[in-house]
């Protein structure tokens, strides 16, 4: 028999089982619409909060993400996907620096490593009496005061300023020299970082340091907090509240499209068993003509992948209007929220394909069993 | 030719195994018309499934014109039920919500007979079942009657060399019967063969020979004039 036949056949089946078939595209309809809808939800909701993150940074370029750890590990993010990391310096460890036995608390100091941008920024349009810092001094316990902060404490070139660490170790800078700024850039005292965290490690501490991280996709964000925290590393955002619960409400409802999606195979399997218990004994008729199981059976198969592929359009064009709605409801509860319109036409064709060899698989093990019974019996049987 | 060498076939019903036909060895010849009688029972359509394809045998052989069919693959078989034989049932078996003309047309549709030529083969056909009136009728506003012309033209309609009729008249009154009767008369007489099961003794002596089956096994074997009750 011909394809053109078969088609024939399955359109003279369609027009004399109308109810049987209109079932069927209905449990079907109701069925993926479920599933397309939730899917959809889920992933505009999704998208539209990670794009929700990205607004409020100056940057407007990622998610920016806060973690803490000792600066000797930082192989340990170096895998990570960030885009960007900033290093934020080092906590100051609660010192206190004192000149000539009178606190410098008010007093801002700079760590700055010699090659660092920052410094190279601040060293423009600065004059220095004295010693510069460089690379071959970098780790002398010298320190710099700005000119402004020398007049007012009274410190000249050669002075001794002392700092005293929290677990009581105190270390002593000798001003090395004292410069002027002409420009914003402007702290009381700098240190150079290769002698502070010599300091710091003399004095028993590990470095602990700030990062930023920036990432570009925020998706990846939870994922990524999980890998620093069996890192021990703990990484936050300001979302985190926001973020535990969009990840709640994404696994309920991944696990519903889980289970409806389980439920679509089983509506597809159980249509396809109820067309044929309903068709057999017509199935039978045609065999008893001269046609092969396999004729009888591309019939249906026709006829169902024809339902199945009008089924996903119409699910689709029907989920699309409902997540208007979840639009306007997301709109309603974050007002200033982008709502951003999943593309599922992924789902859609994945669907499709599933379906259609599930399809496929239940007509050859019906096949199977059609060549297996007797015509005559299920003639008879009517 | 048509020739069955200890054919059976047995059925379990429950724990009983019943022995439909047991044994049977016959020759029916090309051109021959053939009744077969016998009891409700007795196994006369297990026979006529089994020559008809729509039922395996459980051993022995059928062969026809040459081929053992019992040895045919499904696809072989598929082809052998189109070509060669042509079935008329007690229950017609035809599809109620077709018309007239698409229940003879689907035997068409299945040979692949290109659809410009349909129209005139299943006019052609339903002419001499004197149906052409109501080809656009659909079968469930038929008489019995009426139905099993529909489905006498439908298993003519691809020319098939054996028509096996199972009971054709069993639910019709005797003018239909007669009007049945006379087309498988016709087709005799163009040269089908031709096998009918009948309770009808009248009917079955229109055949050129009579069998008569008992258990399964066959208890006469003879020219229909010689044959008395
Ligand atoms: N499909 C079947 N399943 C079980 N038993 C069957 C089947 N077909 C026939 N039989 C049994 O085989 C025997 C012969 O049946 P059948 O050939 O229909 O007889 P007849 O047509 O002469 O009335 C009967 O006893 C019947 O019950
Ligand atoms: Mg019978």
């Amino acid at each position: 028999m011909k394809l053109q036949t078969c088609f024939q056949f399955s359109l003279k089946e369609l027009r004399s089982n109308r109810l049987l078939f209109a079932l069927c595209s209905l449990l079907l309809v109701s069925i993926i619409s479920t599933g397309l809808f939730i899917a959809y939800s889920d992933e505009s909701i999704m998208k539209s909060f990670y794009n929700y993150t990205l607004k409020f940074n100056e940057s407007g370029t990622g998610l920016y993400i806060y973690f803490d750890m000792p600066y000797e590990m930082l192989s340990l993010i170096d895998d990570q996907p960030f885009d960007q990391l900033y290093f934020n310096g080092d906590s100051d460890y609660g010192s206190h620096y004192s000149f000539k036995e009178n606190s410098l608390e008010d007093y801002e100091f700079w760590i700055v490593d010699v090659n660092s941008e920052a410094y190279l920024r601040m060293k423009e349009g600065q004059k220095t009496e004295g010693v510069e810092l460089t690379e071959d001094n970098s780790l002398n316990n010298y320190i710099w005061v700005s000119k402004q902060t020398s007049e007012s404490i009274g410190c000249e070139i050669g002075d001794v300023i002392s700092k005293c660490m929290p677990n009581g170790r105190t270390f002593e800078y000798e001003v090395a020299g004292i410069y002027s700024d002409e420009n914003e850039h402007y702290s009381d005292f700098y240190i150079s970082s290769a002698r502070f965290f010599y300091d710091i490690n003399e004095a028993g501490y590990t470095r602990v340091a700030h990062f930023t991280a920036v990432l570009a996709n925020p998706e990846k964000y939870n994922h990524i907090k999980n890998v620093l925290k069996a890192r021990h590393v703990s990484a936050w955002t300001d979302y985190d509240e926001e973020f535990d619960m969009l990840a709640l409400i994404d696994v309920m409802l991944k696990s519903l499209f889980v289970i409806v999606m389980i439920s679509a195979m089983f509506v597809v399997y159980n249509i396809e068993k109820i067309i044929f218990r309903n068709r057999l004994s017509f199935i039978m008729r045609l065999k008893m003509l001269g046609a092969t199981t396999g004729n009888a059976v591309s019939i249906y198969l026709i006829i169902m992948e024809c339902i199945l592929c009008l089924s996903f359009v119409f699910s689709f064009i029907l989920s699309f209007l409902f997540s208007l709605y979840v639009k306007r409801i997301v709109e309603f509860v974050i007002p200033e929220i982008e709502f951003v319109t999943a593309n599922i036409g992924k789902y859609v064709l994945a669907g499709c394909v599933i379906c259609t060899a599930i399809l496929f698989l239940v007509m050859h093990i019906f096949k199977t069993k059609v060549d297996r019974q007797s015509i005559s019996q299920v003639l008879q049987d009517g | 030719m048509i020739v069955l060498d200890n054919v059976c076939r047995t059925f379990r019903i429950g724990e009983e195994l019943v022995k439909a036909v047991d044994h049977i060895s016959l020759k029916i010849n090309d051109n021959e018309f053939v009744a077969v009688v016998g009891r409700s029972g007795s196994g006369k359509s297990t026979l006529m499934n089994l020559i008809g394809a729509l039922d395996h045998v459980d051993s022995g052989s059928i062969i026809v014109n040459g081929t053992d069919i019992t040895k045919l693959n499904n696809r072989d078989l598929a082809e052998y039920r189109l070509k060669s034989t042509g079935f008329i049932f007690q229950a017609f078996h035809l599809e109620p919500l077709y018309t007239v003309y698409d229940n003879v047309r689907i035997a068409l549709m299945i040979a692949d007979i290109p659809p410009r030529l349909q129209k005139e083969k299943v006019i052609n056909v339903l002419k001499k079942v004197g149906l052409e009136s109501k080809n656009g009728v659909k079968v469930s506003k038929l008489s019995g009657g009426e139905r099993q012309r529909v489905a006498i033209a439908r298993a003519i309609v691809n020319d098939a060399p054996i028509i096996l009729a199972d009971e054709p008249c069993g639910n019709l009154d005797s003018l239909n019967s007669g009007l049945i009767m006379d087309l498988l008369k016709t087709l005799h007489k163009y040269g089908k063969t031709i096998i009918l099961v009948t309770h009808n003794i009248n009917d079955a002596k229109c055949a050129d020979r009579i069998i008569e089956l008992k258990d399964g096994r066959v208890i006469r074997d003879e020219a229909s004039d010689l044959f008395s009750i």
